[in-house]
């Protein structure tokens, strides 16, 4: 494995996915040094404003399916957490699901793949089977505000119920938009037992 | 550098190349012959290929849209025609390369995904077509470059992985090398790496300057900035290769690619529908190839008009090497705006580069020498006189075989690499073959102001064919008789000293060749072609003049029955120039001449031993310079 990865980076060469620049990490010092953080705000954390830097890398993360970006931006996340929330007490870190039809496509959820860093780190377990979409919603970031709604409504389900009682459940998405899809999924969670639920995304779009 | 380790391996495999030439034995160049094509490793498939164009398209243009979408190796087309395109600045399009497979790949992504096919099995179906496409257009090395640059991206696709275009490059100019280290001086693979960089690196940095330029006009520049600047970035990359190898300088390209080229991407895709069409159910390639014919006369007559203006293409002779590490150093430095002081050093990157075009043009207009070259064609006479007025001269144009034309393979190419643009005079000392045979494609391609002859009957196929080409081309055609002068500028006094009327009979056509006596200052040529004893007793006679001169071109290729010592005791040369081929029938030089040279202290030098040899005069006097 080793072999192929070494030969694949000779053919080609590890790049910057935000500057294209050569030879450095998926995401590099300089790009990192742009992005604007945020400040905790009541209940949702999100990293930085969706925004040059990190929009671009999420949208290379996602579409392009730049895996290698899950590391970097999933520390971010990390250094977050470390400084603005208390982590001891989390049970379960629960990724927001992408439906059957558009994980087969993409290959990945995104959101998982940040999850997993934080796990590896915290040592916290992801969960990823227990939350799930039953509809096959579209993309949030298409649609105009009135319709963002309806379409994540009752999306959610949460497969094993008793395992959520009276758990402290970490909440994790790559984008924060209108915050339907985060309410949708706290409420299902909350639903099912869930003690508390604390949302942490990557990302938060100011702009509309 | 370091950050790319494939360019770094790349370049010091190249180095190693370049330092061990000399210790690798080149192959004997194989006589190739152009009347048959090379198939390639799958002579089948692209013969059937070839015959469904065949079928399709009319005749001349059949072979040009094969060559544009396989290439020339595939589909052999008329050296004229070439030429033209050549001249044009499009002989990229008669290669297969990059153009052809970003096609190929493009219009077989697009399908497969029509289908709805996975990425990874259309991946390695393209890539199978792309390699197969690589295979049957004769794997030269654009192709091959194209074909690894194709996979490269292909898979980058599939992978999600990053191309970059300096790795890409180096993997395939290593898989070139590793298959033959020799490539690297293969003037194919010198053009198309420096055309594929140029379009990733230079192209982009022009368009950007050129979106500049044009952002201050009411409407937006459209298309333009990004066509003119993918025609522009090749033709800067490859100047100082197509200088260096074919001393050829073509003013038209940029304009001729700017029209042309939108042409030939249609011509091209259109060309792979209805070929692969055709192989399947003839009669629809008929319908789309009969769309194409049009379009292929178009091309042609665009060729034709942009090379028929005067000055479409010059000559120039090839500027010292250190010349065009300037030029590509300048053009970097130029278009990399990131450095400090980058204003001065614009203007100085300027300045360099201007100054490396001017010394390359220079040898054109300073030349205060007079140099009377005789080129090596073998068994054969040809002359080249250049005055110190700039008028130039040609004395015959050596011999013509059946495959192998000294006016094509030596005269041309030595004119070309002195820039030579022009011929004031063009002289036929005499019509024998060895003279006259490469006489048509000289006077073909270049201009010619003046044809003397000596105006003997003659009727060989050569002879006739140089008389039908004076005709066709309308060049001015004089007799020359003895007493005559020729027009070099007025610091040479040129004189022609034979033939006279009545001919002489023994020996006619040699003996009555024109024989030309050229004095700039204290220097004189006394050039013989293939005058014998009897016509060098007739000057004697009748030449009221001096007949000294330094250096004698040896009459009849030193045969005993020229130089005779009453002619040698008049001349007194100090050397003697024998044009002969090596291990000619005739025995040519004869041992008896050379005895007498060396006996009378006359130095010889010999275009079989020596190579083409220059004699270079300033009125005071003059170098010899030879080749080997």
């Amino acid at each position: 494995m080793q072999f192929i990865k070494t030969v694949l980076d000779l053919v080609f060469p590890p790049r910057c996915q935000v500057c294209r620049g050569i030879g450095k990490e998926a995401l590099c010092r300089e790009c990192e040094s742009r992005i604007q953080y945020l400040q905790p705000s009541a209940f949702i954390h999100s990293v930085g404003v969706y925004e040059d830097v990190l929009k671009s890398a999420i949208l290379r993360f996602k579409f392009k399916k730049r895996t290698q970006l899950a590391e970097p931006l999933g520390m971010l996340m990390v250094r977050y957490l470390s400084r603005h929330l208390d982590t001891s007490r989390l049970d379960f870190i629960v990724p927001v699901p992408l439906h059957k039809k558009r994980l087969n496509v993409r290959g990945f959820n995104q959101s998982e793949l940040l999850a997993h860093v934080l796990t590896g780190y915290y040592k916290v377990p992801t969960v990823s089977g227990l939350l799930f979409r039953t509809k096959d919603t579209l993309p949030q970031f298409n649609l105009p505000r009135a319709e963002r709604l309806k379409n994540v409504k009752g999306a959610f389900e949460v497969k094993g119920k008793g395992l959520l009682k009276d758990r402290n459940v970490l909440l994790i998405d790559d984008i924060y938009t209108t915050g339907f899809t985060i309410s949708e999924c706290t409420r299902a969670l909350k639903d099912n037992g869930a003690r508390s639920v604390h949302v942490l995304t990557l990302s938060r779009a100011l702009k509309m | 550098m370091f950050k790319r380790p494939l360019v770094m391996i790349a370049i010091i495999y190249a180095l190693i190349i370049i330092t061990v030439r000399p210790f690798i034995p080149v192959p004997e160049k194989t006589f190739i012959n152009n009347d048959q094509p090379q198939t390639g490793p799958i002579p089948a498939l692209s013969q059937k290929f070839m015959s469904v164009i065949k079928q399709t398209t009319p005749a001349p243009y059949d072979a040009l849209l094969g060559s544009i979408v396989f290439g020339t190796s595939v589909s052999p087309l008329d050296p004229d025609l070439k030429e033209s395109y050549k001249k044009a600045g499009l002989a990229h399009l008669l290669v297969a390369s990059g153009t052809q497979v970003s096609i190929l790949i493009g219009v077989c992504l697009v399908g497969m995904r029509c289908f709805n096919v996975p990425i990874s099995l259309g991946v390695i179906f393209t890539s199978i077509v792309n390699i197969l496409f690589a295979l049957v257009s004769g794997c030269g090395a654009s192709i091959v470059r194209a074909a690894v640059m194709g996979e490269i991206t292909l898979f980058s696709l599939w992978l999600n992985k990053d191309t970059e275009m300096y790795t890409s490059l180096s993997l395939s100019a290593l898989v070139l090398m590793i298959h033959d280290p020799l490539v690297l001086f293969d003037i194919g693979f010198q053009l198309t790496f420096a055309a594929t960089w140029a379009l990733f690196y230079l192209a982009p940095k022009i368009e950007e300057k050129l979106q500049r330029l044009a952002m201050f006009q009411e409407e937006g520049p459209g298309m333009l900035p990004a066509l003119a600047s993918v025609c522009l970035a090749p033709i800067l990359a490859t100047i100082p290769i197509t200088m260096f190898n074919f001393n050829q300088f073509s003013l038209v390209a940029f304009f001729t690619n700017l029209i042309v080229l939108p042409c030939v991407e249609v011509i091209t895709v259109m060309g792979f529908i209805s070929t692969a069409i055709g192989c399947l159910f003839l009669p629809a390639a008929y319908a789309l190839n009969g769309a194409l014919y049009l379009l292929l006369i178009l091309l042609n007559e665009i060729v034709y008009t942009f090379t028929s203006l005067p000055g479409a293409c010059l000559y120039i002779a090839a500027p010292p090497f250190f010349v065009f590490v300037l030029y590509y150093a300048g053009l970097i430095y130029y278009f990399e705006g990131k450095m400090r002081l980058k204003e001065i050093g614009k203007i100085l990157a300027v300045i360099i580069t201007v100054i490396g075009l001017m010394s390359a043009l220079a040898p054109v207009f300073a030349s205060k020498q007079l140099t009377v070259s005789v080129i090596d064609v073998r068994q054969g006479d040809s002359i080249f006189i250049e005055a110190p007025s700039g008028r130039t001269m040609l004395i015959d144009a050596g011999p013509k075989y059946r495959k192998s034309d000294a006016g094509k393979r030596c005269v041309l190419p030595f004119l070309h690499s002195k820039g030579i643009n022009k011929i004031d005079i063009v002289v036929l000392t005499h019509p024998h073959d060895d003279h006259v045979g490469g006489m048509v494609s000289v006077l073909k391609d270049l201009p010619v102001g003046l044809v003397l002859d000596s105006g003997q009957a003659h009727t060989s196929r050569a002879y006739l064919n140089f008389l039908k080409t004076i005709d066709q081309k309308n060049i001015p055609y004089k007799i020359a008789r003895a007493g005559q002068a020729i027009d070099l500028g007025a610091e040479i006094k040129a004189v022609i000293l034979n033939p006279q009327e009545p001919f002489i009979e023994q020996s006619a056509l040699n003996n009555n060749s024109v024989v030309i006596r050229l004095t700039y200052g204290k220097v004189s040529f006394m050039l013989t072609g293939d005058m014998e004893k009897e016509g060098e007793q007739r000057v004697i006679s009748s030449y009221k003049g001096s007949l000294r001169a330094q250096v004698l071109k040896a009459g009849h290729h030193g045969s005993r029955t020229a130089s005779s010592q009453e002619f040698l005791n008049k001349v007194r040369p100090e050397i003697a120039l024998i044009s002969v081929g090596e291990h000619n029938q005739f025995h040519h030089p004869h041992p008896s001449t050379l005895k007498k040279f060396d006996e009378m202290g006359i130095k010889t030098f010999r275009t079989d031993r020596n190579g083409a040899i220059t004699v270079k005069c300033d009125g005071e006097k003059y170098s010899i310079e030879t080749l080997k």
